[in-house]
């Protein structure tokens, strides 16, 4: 099996909840905050902590508004995002068919 | 990493997206409706004195006919709102799963003369279906579950006495109408990032 091809894992969307938040957001045009906590699991503290490294990366992008005078944030994979995971998973099913090739 | 960890986060995708398509956002008007039907047709079953087994069985079987038949609608609504198919593979799935509790509650009406407790074997059964279902749905559905299995566990082991349609009014129509309101209220809920 090839090591490297474990190298170019992208060391962002690896981490298990990130690559949750990033499958969820690929299958969907938006999700909210709220959506996304509960379809996880997650606490309002680490989605935060998980939304905001994503962000930093430029994967996803985050809306505010206002509904009914109350804030609301909706979430959206941005397009190097898209790229990134889509590479993530090319990846994955490299490592998958070396495997069995082996 | 190991190449079958790399199967199990391929896994993991592919169910997470599968899981994202359904149709969350549906969710909140298909049990606001069934909730709302169910506690109208447990109104109209007491006033109309529906209790005996026959009229009480096709009573909620209308019922079940009307309520499906509006979240297929809804469903259907929602799938063209979103361009997204409306026989997907995971609604497939949820289908698939709560099809072997459809089919235990039409067997359970052959085998339970009381109503009363036909209800309860009825919310057991839903409860199973739901939770076998939730899989592919927000958490929330599969704590709802646990409420309908609750809810069929205590008239089934108390041997509760009342109005069948009492049973299924508070079963059927008072819980999804708390989920559906639930999932109102939290899609509005204060964020903050």
């Amino acid at each position: 099996m090839n090591p490297d091809a474990f190298q170019k894992l992208d060391k962002v969307i690896h981490e298990k909840t990130r690559l949750a938040i990033v499958s969820l957001l690929a299958a969907t045009p938006e999700l909210s905050f709220t959506e996304l906590r509960d379809s996880l699991n997650l606490t309002d503290g680490n989605l935060c902590i998980q939304l905001r490294t994503l962000q930093q990366a430029g994967y996803i992008a985050v809306t505010k508004t206002f509904e009914n005078r109350r804030p609301r944030s909706t979430c959206t994979l941005t397009a190097k995002g898209r790229k990134m995971f889509s590479d993530y998973i090319g990846i994955l099913e490299e490592i998958v068919k070396q495997s069995r090739q082996n | 990493m190991k190449a079958n960890s790399a199967e199990e986060n391929l896994s993991l995708i592919r169910t997470l997206m599968e899981r994202a398509t359904i149709y969350r956002r549906a969710l909140a008007p298909i049990m606001l409706t069934v909730g709302i039907v169910g506690t109208t047709v447990s109104v109209v079953g007491m006033l109309g004195k529906l209790d005996a087994p026959i009229p009480f069985v096709v009573c909620w079987v209308i019922a079940a006919a009307f309520a499906l038949l509006a979240a297929f609608a809804l469903a259907r609504r929602e799938a063209i709102r979103e361009h997204e198919a409306f026989w997907s593979p995971p609604t497939r799935r949820v289908a698939l799963a709560l099809l072997p509790s459809g089919m235990m509650g039409v067997i359970v009406v052959c085998v339970e003369a009381d109503p009363t407790r036909l209800a309860g074997w009825w919310l057991l059964i839903y409860a199973l279906g739901l939770h076998g279902a939730g899989f592919f749905m927000p958490s929330g559905v599969r704590r709802l579950s646990w409420l309908f299995l609750l809810a069929g566990g205590t008239v089934l082991g108390c041997r509760i006495c009342c109005s069948p349609h009492v049973v299924m009014g508070l079963g059927f129509g008072g819980l999804h109408l708390v989920y559906g309101i639930y999932l109102y209220i939290t899609r509005s809920r204060p964020t903050s990032l």
